[in-house]
């Protein structure tokens, strides 16, 4: 039962850091000076319409009480209204949440089919030249920035070859194929970089693993060095990986915002910014709300994973760390 | 690794670093052309007059790349300090506190901010103050203070083991005399060696926000506009796009590098932590 009980501590966390930081998402826009009044009035407002829509808007009254309705209705899935367009924000950010989300799903694919591999390689021939070779490449991929690796693929693939489109986005439902071939150029800046990055922790995981003295017996029984890495030791390394892979998708996550704005794909980052623009407070305070949510959510989840993956969390015998 | 692979990694880290720093210090007092004033001569190809060309405002590339130096070093350097000064006594309270109940809880409201990432906290500090570079340089000092934490937690709580800390305590010595003679001086290599790795993310957060118009106004040159100036570009001219990139590439590879030589160098000391 000791189990479930941890299970139950990491989801009780989460819910107390997800109104923790809904507070902190919520102070720190009050301190922006101006006001939804003034914004969505303009400037030419004279003080008394102004005046007026506060009080409509219910500005006035003190922020405990406006933090805990927009509290309750994030708990029910309910942004509010955008002020400047008057729909509601939920409408907003509907259709964007989805392209955000083809990104980080194809951009991790990327990164762990380049990263597995190549760090599995580098861990076992480190030794050698090529390992070395995988190692140095990994540290150049961490030194390049998402956005700039987007904009050299643009510039091979898009301008020089013409392969593929340089930005834009066609939705999956109007064009299947089109709607691929736009995405493959983002979705590739993002996952190489993060599968740089995503290498090392691989290769180091690995190369823990292949010092270990099981590892030593499993050859000494006739197992070939990679087949016993393969049959003993991704078990182990990934258990290692699955500690760092929620703080991989928070970097996927921020990289998808960034590569959105290079490609300009109309996903939740460029929503943000056109909300941040606007200075639409109420959608900004949702869209971030919404991300930090969302890695809150990923880091419990790896949590749980870890929890689940570890024999020797669900049998504590002597009180195993 | 071998030992004199070893030792390339660290001096070329050293060698890339000192370059930059170096660049950014002439810049300080030099550049070969006013780096924002927009000129006629645009897109100049390299010569001898304009050693990098100029770009479509007509602007020296080389004296915008010295230029965005000095702001990505200013960036990097304010923003670790900020993290490192919150992040260090922070640690050390919470090491010491062990397994005790404040210690675990403040160390899960550290934990807390990673799920405010740079950017985000440098969106919502531009939503509410207006981009700047003090915006982006607080939002990155924020955002990196968990791992400072982390780190400096870690480091204490394996000092915390020694003897000499247990007769230390022995003797009568109060816990801030104890962090300050004998914790801190045995974690300090281990902070040195996060310094300069959050140094090389701290350049490439900047970089992302100054392309992204969340940093430095336009009136100073950063290495990430010019990317973004680049890209705007990229079908008639994208050799515009080289230099900035190198010059990103070189900074973060320089620290990178610089981390991870000083890492094996201590490594006796830092496996124990890990």
């Amino acid at each position: 039962m000791t189990l479930l009980r941890r299970i139950a501590a990491r989801l009780v966390t989460l819910l107390l850091s997800l109104v923790a930081s809904s507070l902190v998402v919520f102070l720190l826009l009050q301190a922006l000076p101006g006001d939804m009044a003034q914004v969505i009035l303009g400037t030419s407002a004279t003080p008394e319409a102004i005046a007026e829509l506060r009080e409509e808007l219910g500005l006035n009254r003190p922020w405990p009480v406006r933090y805990l309705e927009w509290l309750g209705g994030l708990a029910t899935g309910n942004l509010g209204i955008s002020a400047l367009s008057q729909k509601p924000i939920v409408d907003l950010i509907a259709a964007p949440v989805g392209v955000t989300m083809w990104l980080v799903l194809f951009g991790s694919i990327v990164s762990l089919v380049l990263a597995l591999p190549l760090g599995l390689w580098s861990a076992m021939r480190r030794r050698h030249v090529d390992g070395v070779a995988v190692n140095a490449l990994s540290h150049l991929g961490m030194a390049i920035p998402a956005f700039l690796a987007g904009l050299l693929l643009t510039a091979l693939f898009a301008v020089t070859l013409r392969w593929l489109p340089a930005n834009g986005y066609v939705p999956l439902s109007r064009d299947p194929y089109q709607w691929a071939r736009h995405l493959i150029l983002p979705s590739l800046a993002l996952g190489i970089v993060q599968g740089a990055m995503f290498t090392r922790y691989v290769r180091s995981a690995f190369v823990e693993v292949l010092g270990e003295d099981y590892l030593r017996t499993a050859r000494s029984v006739g197992w070939t060095r990679l087949g016993a890495v393969l049959r003993h030791g991704v078990r182990p390394a990934g258990l290692q990986l699955v500690t760092v892979l929620g703080l991989q998708l928070v970097s996927l996550l921020v990289g998808a915002i960034v590569i959105e704005q290079v490609f300009v794909l109309p996903g939740l980052g460029s929503e943000l910014f056109k909300a941040v623009q606007r200075r639409d407070l109420l959608e900004v305070q949702g869209v971030v709300m919404l991300l930090v949510a969302a890695v809150l959510v990923m880091n419990t989840l790896m949590e749980v994973c870890y929890l689940l993956l570890d024999p020797r969390l669900r049998h504590p015998v002597g009180g195993g760390r | 690794m071998s030992r004199s692979l070893r030792e390339v990694t660290l001096w070329s880290g050293l060698v890339l670093v000192g370059m930059i720093v170096l660049t950014a210090l002439v810049a300080m007092v030099w550049t070969p052309f006013d780096p924002i004033r927009v000129t006629p001569e645009r897109l100049a190809p390299m010569s001898s007059r304009h050693w990098l060309g100029t770009d479509a405002y007509g602007i020296d590339i080389l004296s915008q790349l010295m230029s965005g130096a000095r702001t990505c070093l200013l960036v990097g350097m304010v923003s670790v300090a900020i993290a490192a000064l919150v992040g260090i006594p922070l640690g050390l309270v919470i090491g010491i506190g062990g397994d005790r109940w404040w210690a675990r809880l403040l160390l899960r409201i550290s934990d807390m901010l990673y799920a405010l990432p740079a950017l985000l906290l440098a969106i919502l500090l531009a939503a509410a103050l207006g981009a700047s570079t003090t915006t982006a340089m607080a939002a990155i000092g924020i955002a990196t203070i968990p791992v400072f934490v982390r780190m400096t937690r870690a480091g204490t709580m394996q000092v915390m083991t020694r003897d000499y800390v247990a007769s230390a305590r022995v003797s009568g010595i109060g816990w801030p005399a104890i962090a300050w003679q004998h914790i801190l001086p045995n974690v300090a290599p281990l902070l040195g060696v996060q310094a300069s790795v959050s140094f090389a993310t701290a350049i490439l957060a900047e970089a992302a926000l100054s392309y992204l118009g969340l940093s430095t106004p336009s009136t100073t040159p950063t290495w990430g506009r010019m990317i973004n100036e680049a890209q705007r570009a990229i079908y008639t001219s994208p050799e515009l796009t080289v230099w900035p990139a190198l010059a990103i590439g070189m900074a973060v590879l320089g620290f990178n590098l610089l981390g991870d030589g000083l890492r094996d160098r201590l490594d006796p000391l830092l496996k124990e932590v890990s």
